[in-house]
């Protein structure tokens, strides 16, 4: 019920959604991602690690079109998609959540649901006024789809709330129940687990895994390695703007370079840091 | 006291409408515009030269005010609507007097606009066109006033339906987070520049009423004050809120005027004049500081804003 | 030729006074994110007092001490009165912006009401000094001079000293200067003070170029907020380049060979900075932001 099923969908193994090659970003002289070569498999979750500041996050922006990358090249789904605005890309089928989440704290659970809902007609300046009775139609469809992830997300309570008022981890969940309005093909999640109370984490996590049994193809930057040593299949490990290793987890785990690229970062803060991100067994414990 | 209740009602309804655009562009849209007062000039300045200069009739004059205004809009927004918000503030202010001092002596407008001397004459049409109409039992300024109101409805009604409407919806996303909307797939600066080039034509229009009030156009009508006053009615009223622009311009107009009755051995013309513009900042102050939600506004979402 | 260098001459002149406003400004808003609309009337609070003070009798480099303490008075008191708690409120960065017209009109028509519509004067302008390439009125001189030592005191205090450094801190990067346990109210506090007393000086250096009056520093700011823009807002260097641009380029408008009418060369510097901003949305100096 797991990789087979991604095939049947359309993906075929082993071509990827994502390429990215020697992806450039800097600011003021200063490189945040400086080559970074990568490619992500169809209906597979692969976890995007790193020391702060190895240019994670800076990748996401400029593969969802939130900067215009200095140099190479990002190609989704076979179409170049380099430089290309936020939007375009988002319609694409690549849509990202943010680290901090956005949710649009003045409007109704339901409105941010409804606002996601793509190729509305209804978002057009004069169908508002000349065709109300074909933007009805539209909206209770969306409506209905929209109730219906809020009931999935166990959101369903809320839906006549503001945005505001939700907790941390409703609102983590919220965004990625509005990432799925759109019908995206990919999803970038930024730090979905951060903040968020074990019990919505895990249930975040387990409609993660559902929705990649379906055929969704997940990246997420993540900094519990619990999560990533659990859920993903594919680690990727990021330093100083770079790629420097990828793998299984298990692969990722015990690579030196990936243990020199976190002592490098963290200083002093040496091999029992080491030990407690990947869990390892202590000689003496 | 009628032509002192019937001044108020007629200013403020075209500030309200002033108020309408601004609020399209502030309330709905999160833009800062502290140029509304160059759409207002435009609007007033097209129909003026088309009227008087080319002889072009009343009706299609109008159009043009709008139109122009919806253009001027689109020209501004262009440079202007990818800032962040301070710069915004600034860029947007700064355009406003740009404008003004084109107006004024441009070479090649002040010939058109006859810079600091202003247009007349452009009044009489309308003015004589109630009579066609059957409403010649109104005097010249119930005439106005009746158009004025009629047309605070109708872009009150249309404003409201594009609100309530999905594309209402995006705009008020962009209000919020205007990332997680372009992250959401929507071409955020298309809708910034909806919403900027309607809410200038809205404005463009009431510049077409103010004129026909004064009776002429001169550079110096249209300074950053007037657009500060329509800020201030838009907050007085409550930003957001459909009804808040009327009932803000109201009141508003309503203190402002009342200050005339304050007998001239009190004050003088000139003292009153300043005291009125120290009423119109303290009262800007007093709504941000006490009343940020203004008397209509939402006070639950005024609470949650970042 | 020699019409051009006058003018450059003229708008560093000019350019001076902007940049000495200016730098008050974006040391503000850098700690703060505060654009202040009043700015400009504190200009002109400076040059009334200032006015006051001459008037009793006393000369202007005396007139002036009690002049920059109003100024750095009242923008502190302000600090502890309005800014400060309306802060704590949360209130957002527009509706403190907002806050700042009202207060600039309640300044400025304060200003009309005691002082009148008039024009003053420190004194009479004396003959213009020719210095071959240009010539400049003595006044023009102190201006520059006056400005360029207060701007150097600016960037020495900035670089040397522990407050300046503290105000850099804080405007880089609040959450961590607060964590590094430097005090935030007090460098505020110290900030505003500084702000305030380079305004009044400011709009003493703006009286000295000839006239006083209660209008003076609201039409100067647009400039001022020209030149923090132009330079990068935050950005206390950008905004003194930024400010020189501004005021050379709206003096070399007037160029005879550009044939501008000089009503419209504030018209011409405003334009710049837009055709700045197509192309450097965050300023010369400034940085771009991250997301």
């Amino acid at each position: 019920m797991t990789s087979e099923n991604g095939a049947a969908n359309g993906f075929s193994n082993g071509i990827p959604i994502l390429v990215a090659e020697d992806v450039r970003l800097s600011f003021g002289g200063v490189a945040a991602v400086d080559g970074a070569t990568l490619s992500v498999e169809p209906a597979k979750i692969t976890a995007l690690i790193g020391p702060n500041g190895a240019g994670k996050t800076s990748f996401f922006n400029v593969v969802t079109g939130f900067y215009r990358p200095d140099g190479g090249d990002i190609s989704f789904d076979g179409d170049r998609i380099t430089g290309k605005p936020p939007h375009a890309i988002a319609r694409r089928g690549l849509v990202r959540t943010f680290q901090l989440t956005k949710s649009l704290a003045r409007m109704t659970v339901l409105d941010n649901m409804m606002l996601a809902a793509p190729n509305q007609t209804g978002e057009k300046i004069f169908t508002a006024w000349l065709a109300p009775w074909v933007i009805r139609k539209q909206e209770n469809a969306n409506r209905e789809k929209a109730l219906e992830l809020l009931e999935l997300f166990n959101l369903i309570d809320k839906k006549d709330d503001y945005a505001a008022t939700l907790s941390g981890g409703q609102r983590k969940l919220l965004e990625l129940a509005r990432a799925l309005m759109m019908e995206p093909r990919m999803i970038l999640l930024d730090e979905p687990m951060a903040g968020v109370n074990p019990t919505l984490g895990a249930r975040l996590l387990e409609h993660v895994g559902q929705l990649r049994d379906e055929g969704m193809t997940f990246v997420l930057v993540e900094h519990d390695m619990d999560v990533v040593m659990n859920v993903s299949e594919k680690v990727i490990v990021m330093a100083n703007g770079r790629v420097i290793t990828e793998g299984s987890p298990d692969e990722v785990r015990t690579n030196q370079e990936v243990i020199d690229a976190y002592l490098g970062a963290g200083g002093g803060a040496v091999e029992e840091a080491i030990d407690e991100v990947f869990e390892r067994d202590r000689p003496d414990g | 006291m009628i032509p002192y209740i019937e001044g108020v009602i007629l200013t403020a309804g075209i500030f309200a409408l002033l108020a309408q655009g601004l609020n399209l562009h502030w309330g709905f849209t999160g833009l800062i515009n502290l140029g509304h007062v160059a759409f207002f000039a435009v609007g007033a300045y097209t129909m003026g030269i088309l009227n008087t200069q080319f002889e072009v009739p009343l009706l299609p004059s109008f159009l043009a005010a709008m139109v122009a205004a919806t253009l001027m809009g689109v020209i501004v927004g262009l440079p202007a609507i990818r800032l962040r918000t301070d710069y915004l503030a600034i860029v947007t202010i700064t355009i406003g007097e740009i404008f003004r001092l084109i107006l004024k002596s441009g070479p090649g407008v002040s010939e058109l606009t006859r810079g600091p001397r202003g247009i007349r004459g452009f009044s009489n049409d309308f003015y004589f066109f109630r009579m066609d109409i059957g409403l010649g039992f109104l005097s010249p300024t119930q005439y106005l006033l009746l158009i004025v109101w009629v047309t605070v409805a109708v872009v009150g009604v249309l404003l409201y339906l594009l609100i309530k409407s999905p594309w209402g919806r995006v705009l008020k996303g962009i209000r919020e987070d205007e990332d997680a909307v372009r992250a959401l797939g929507k071409n955020v600066t298309a809708y910034k520049m909806q919403s900027f080039a309607l809410g200038a034509a809205i404005a463009g229009l009431a510049g077409v009423f103010f004129a026909m009030d004064i009776g002429s156009l001169a550079p110096d009508t249209y300074l950053p004050i007037i657009t500060f006053q329509v800020w201030t009615i838009m907050m007085l009223g409550g930003s957001a809120s459909h009804s808040g622009p009327v009932v803000g311009s109201i009141i508003f107009w309503a203190i402002f005027n009342g200050t005339l009755f304050i007998p001239r051995e009190i004050i003088s013309g000139a003292e009153a004049a300043y005291l009125r513009q120290i009423g119109i900042g303290a009262l800007i102050m007093a709504i941000m500081i006490f009343r940020p939600q203004g008397i209509l506004g939402n006070r639950e979402e005024m609470a949650l804003d970042k | 030729m020699e019409e051009a260098l006058q003018l450059i001459a003229n708008g560093v002149v000019i350019g001076s006074v902007i940049a000495v406003a200016a730098v008050g400004l974006t040391l503000v808003f850098g700690i703060l994110r505060l654009i202040n609309f009043a700015h400009g009337d504190f200009l002109t609070l400076g040059a009334f007092a200032a006015v006051v003070g001459t008037g009793a009798g006393l000369p202007l480099y005396v007139a002036a001490i009690p002049a920059i303490l109003v100024g750095a008075g009242v923008m502190g008191g302000l600090e502890k009165v309005l800014w400060g708690p309306m802060r704590r409120r949360g209130a957002s960065t527009v509706n403190l912006l907002i806050i700042s017209i009202g207060l600039a009109l309640v300044l400025r028509y304060t200003l009309f009401w005691i002082f009148g519509s008039g024009v003053y004067r420190y004194g009479p302008i004396s003959q213009r000094i020719d210095f071959g390439l240009f010539a400049l009125t003595p006044q023009d001189v102190i201006i520059v001079v006056g400005s360029a030592a207060a701007l150097f005191g600016v960037a020495l205090m900035l670089q040397k000293t522990r407050i300046g450094k503290a105000m850099r801190a804080l405007s880089d990067n609040k959450d961590l200067a607060e964590a590094s346990g430097i005090d935030v109210n007090r460098v505020t506090m110290i900030t505003w003070l500084i702000a305030g007393a380079l305004t009044a000086y400011g709009g003493i250096m703006l009286g000295l170029q000839g006239r006083v009056f209660a209008n003076m520093g609201w039409f100067l700011l647009l400039l001022i907020f020209a030149g923090v823009i132009l330079g990068g807002i935050g950005s206390a260097y950008g905004a003194m380049i930024g400010s020189m641009i501004i005021g050379v380029t709206q003096e070399l408008a007037t160029h005879s060979a550009i044939g501008l009418p000089s009503d419209l060369k504030t018209g011409v510097a405003f334009l710049v900075l837009i055709l700045v901003l197509l192309v450097r949305p965050q300023g010369i100096m400034g940085r771009k932001q991250a997301l």
